[in-house]
């Protein structure tokens, strides 16, 4: 079972959602299982296959240790296979933290995921003149890719 | 109060050279400048240690041993030491490995803030900042557009996040990312200083020192791996130009009904 962990946004509940489709790439042939990751979610969340909702003070929401902490601890529990987070001002501070909590590869502004026929994951990602095409050495299965709002999601 | 910036120099954008049979920058042949964010950060430091010359600065970059002129020229700018950290064995690491080499020299100093640049032009992932804050243990923002007041107690900012600017106390020590919105310059060498020996404010570092097993660093250390580099050829588009009158109003219209926009 592959299990995926998908950080919710608040203010982008929708393209959060669409990250789903990201876990399944990255299961490949695997029975996939997405869980969603909401802090102070506002209305009830559909299309995953369990919300983890965190309540806490408003006035800690933009702190990235404290995110941190919280999702290293549902990870603790829970033992996700790939952390996705988009990449929004905020998700840019709060996952990089976590990768290196957690001593894992992480990729930012990921265009397009591919998967070999060894079943090693690899992923575009665009930045400026270049389209980067990073292999992701996968260390204890758990990497973390940054997806690049807007442009994945509708390729 | 103490003061460490953190610089990066990039290939220029506009100039760089592409190596298409290694697939890879030709770093050696293009022409490196420093980070556009990263020239920002050194540039607010450096107009605090004018304000208050009490402040220390002290610049660090990590890259070949070809920088030290350029590193050597920030000190004769004002900064009060400039420190590059250079060896082979760091070739190839990527930003969770870069922050761990500079984490690791990072944690033989003592410093009351630390300041970077939010995204560079190589790479744009903007990891280090965030990454070097969580193993030093202390608070980091990105995209700080304003740095209003600065004490060795904390720091009080204005931050963009997605179109809303924050404005934020931050406990310090911390590491501040700024962006080149912030407007500021970082001004030449005074005629005076250009080539003035600046030796005993320069340090090269080596992994000699840092002692970092050979690992957890450099490609071998790295988690991620470039696999192909890409270069997007851009193709000219076409325009035209149509004057603000009725005529090149309705072109304009029929221009927008035939892409599907209206």
């Amino acid at each position: 079972m592959f299990k995926g962990l998908i950080l919710i946004d608040n203010d982008q509940v929708d393209y959060s959602l669409d990250l789903t489709e990201v876990v399944h790439r990255l299961a490949g042939e695997e029975e996939t299982f997405v869980y969603g990751l909401g802090i102070n979610l506002p209305e009830e969340v559909t299309g995953l296959d369990e919300v983890i909702n965190v309540e806490m003070s408003t006035t800690q929401l933009k702190d990235s240790r404290i995110i941190t902490d919280i999702i290293e601890q549902v990870h603790r529990e829970y033992q996700f296979d790939s952390i996705i987070i988009l990449a929004t001002e905020f998700g840019r501070m709060v996952a990089p933290r976590l990768a290196m909590r957690l001593e894992v590869g992480l990729v930012a502004d990921i265009t397009d995921i591919h998967v070999d026929k060894r079943g090693k994951n690899w992923c575009d990602r665009l930045f400026q003149a270049i389209l980067w095409q990073v292999s992701c050495v996968i260390h204890h299965r758990s990497w973390q890719v940054f997806i690049r709002m807007f442009f994945m999601q509708r390729t | 109060m103490k003061i460490i910036c953190l610089v990066k120099f990039v290939p220029d954008t506009e100039k760089f050279v592409y190596d298409y049979e290694t697939d890879k920058i030709d770093r050696d042949s293009s022409r490196l400048i420093l980070n556009p964010d990263d020239k920002n950060a050194l540039a607010f430091a450096m107009m605090r240690k004018k304000q208050d010359p009490s402040t220390y600065v002290e610049v660090i970059t990590m890259g070949p041993l070809k920088l030290e002129e350029a590193m050597k020229d920030f000190v004769r700018l004002g900064a009060d030491r400039a420190v590059l950290i250079s060896d082979r064995h760091l070739a190839g690491s990527d930003s969770l490995v870069t922050s761990r080499i500079i984490s690791s020299y990072l944690s033989s100093q003592e410093y009351d803030l630390l300041l970077t640049g939010t995204h560079t032009l190589d790479g744009g992932t903007g990891h280090v900042g965030p990454q070097i804050a969580e193993i030093m243990g202390i608070n980091q923002f990105s995209n700080i557009v304003a740095i209003k007041e600065v004490t060795k107690e904390y720091s009080i900012v204005e931050a963009l996040q997605e179109e809303k600017t924050y404005r934020l106390k931050i406990e310090n020590p911390s590491v501040l990312s700024v962006t080149h919105q912030m407007n500021l310059r970082l001004g030449f060498v005074r005629y005076e200083n250009i080539g003035r020996n600046v030796d005993d404010q320069f340090e090269v570092v080596t992994n000699e020192r840092l002692q970092l097993p050979a690992e957890i660093i450099g490609g071998k250390g790295s988690p991620t791996k470039v696999r192909k580099n890409v270069v997007v050829k851009r193709e000219q588009v076409e325009h035209k130009v149509v004057k603000v009158d009725d005529e090149g109003i309705d072109e304009v219209v029929h221009f927008l009904k035939e892409k599907g926009y209206l």
